[in-house]
């Protein structure tokens, strides 16, 4: 891979978001041994500790460590590998005599290297070509699915089995209110909300799913009309089966990882939520 | 998280010693389960990752490379790896739970779980805060949410190019937010 491209691919590889190919390419460039790609990762990768950070800090299960030691105790053994060790000292004589033809074959590669290289420079373009290519369509489709999930959206609200949780407004606006509808497996839902004021130009509104004990999660972000209306479709309900309740917050705009805004509405499903609480 | 402490564990795990890698279990395991599972978001498989993050410190630690970063951040890149690896999977899909979720910190509002935070935490929170929009957005969608590139794209209805340009002024944004020295 180009030092170029595997550089601006640094974050994600910190990141672990690349696909299997794009990482193997970046690895293969760090072992070229390029330093400047090295001190890049490490400043990328101690940000992503510090982000790290910012999860909730739970004990791990003691069955963890049960579970790794039984397993190095199956696949660790010594006696077999200072065996490999002596044979491969047996071995060096060997590979010194053979050294020579060796130079030879490599000199051969190296010619058919060069050609190689140079058609599959040719064939990189023409992938990033069909790449681009596939992403505009990708792009456009993306917009008719939206455009058709919001329709589904819509419909959701007339299926038999659909929850619906009443959003009531909070002191920052108590006049504003809202509803969440979910689909009775909870896979995905549509949040409607009234009267809520105008998020100023540099925050959003932030949906969140309530859980029993635990921190909520993020559903989604939107802004309202000059009605103060809006209407956020879930496309899919992460740990559906956990959620209690939902609010909204308002948030920086591109929204947090946690609620840190005024909460504006929240509501409670009633067949979630406990007796007496 | 201690660097060179780390690192030396490391070493000597590399020598295969398994008392060393019992103790560099102890000062990680909670740290990499909660990471693990943050993106998972199942007990079961987050303990499947953790699990797999030590075999792979025990079989590869001779793979560390200091000048590539921390043992800590060595650790942090192999398990967010291994548990977005797996929410990619058929067969975790198969369940249902295709979305690579974000990695939801505990709540400041939330009644007492905003104590459990560390004051590292709160600062790398109130940096992200004050990140321009748009970069949150991506530093939010690819590091807590998981996702990828071309599903980023998709998600925000920008070009691939885009997505990739905003992450890496976002990560630069972010490390002079937290002072950072490059």
């Amino acid at each position: 891979m180009d030092h170029k491209i595997a550089y601006e691919l640094l974050e994600s590889y910190a990141f672990g978001i690349l696909d299997e190919g794009e990482r193997a390419a970046v690895e293969e460039h760090l072992n070229t041994g390029c330093a400047e790609c090295a001190a890049r990762l490490r400043d990328v990768s101690e940000l992503s500790v510090r982000l790290a950070m910012t999860v909730p800090q739970v004990e791990a299960p003691g069955r963890i460590r049960e579970r790794l030691f039984e397993r190095i105790g199956m696949t660790h053994h010594p006696a077999r590998s200072r065996a490999r060790e002596r044979s491969l000292t047996g071995w060096l004589g060997v590979a010194w005599g053979t050294a020579a033809v060796a130079v030879a074959a490599a000199v051969v590669l190296m010619f058919q290297t060069v050609t190689l290289k140079h058609e599959l420079r040719d064939m990189n373009k023409q992938l990033t070509a069909n790449a681009l290519e596939t992403q505009q369509v990708r792009t456009e489709l993306a917009d008719y699915k939206d455009e058709l999930e919001k329709y589904k959206g819509t419909r959701l609200l007339g299926e038999p089995g659909t929850r619906f949780v009443s959003l009531n407004g909070m002191d920052p606006n108590p006049q504003a209110f809202g509803t969440v509808a979910t689909a009775p497996d909870k896979s995905m839902g549509m949040l409607y909300v009234y009267r809520f004021p105008m998020a100023p130009e540099n925050k959003e509104y932030q949906l969140w799913g309530l859980r029993d004990g635990k921190p909520p999660i993020s559903l989604g972000m939107f802004t309202v009309d000059k009605n103060g209306t809006a209407m956020l479709k879930m496309e899919s309900i992460p740990a559906s089966e956990e959620i209690v309740g939902f609010s909204v917050t308002i948030e920086p705009r591109g929204g947090m990882p946690q609620p840190t805004g005024m909460m504006y509405v929240k509501g409670m499903d009633p067949m979630e939520e406990p007796a007496g609480g | 998280m201690d660097p060179a402490r780390d690192a030396a564990l490391l070493h000597r795990i590399r020598e295969r010693d398994e008392t060393a890698l019992s103790q560099l279990y102890d000062r990680y395991a909670n740290f990499v389960y909660s990471l693990a599972r943050s993106i998972v978001r199942d007990d079961g498989d987050a303990e499947d990752v953790g699990q797999e993050v030590f075999f792979r410190v025990w079989e590869r630690a001779g793979a560390f490379d200091p000048a590539r970063g921390s043992p800590a951040a060595w650790i942090t890149t192999m398990t967010r790896r291994l548990a977005i690896d797996r929410t990619r999977s058929r067969s975790f899909r198969a369940r249902g739970r295709e979305a690579p979720i974000d990695a939801v910190p505990a709540s400041a509002a939330d009644d007492g779980a905003a104590a459990a935070m560390s004051a590292e935490a709160n600062e790398v929170l109130e940096a992200l805060k004050r990140l321009d929009p748009p970069y949150r957005e991506i530093i939010r969608l690819s590091y807590y949410e998981g996702l990828s590139h071309s599903n980023i794209a998709a998600r925000l209805g920008t070009p691939l190019g885009t997505v990739k340009s905003r992450l890496r002024e976002g990560v630069i944004q972010l490390r002079r937010l937290l002072d950072i020295k490059t």
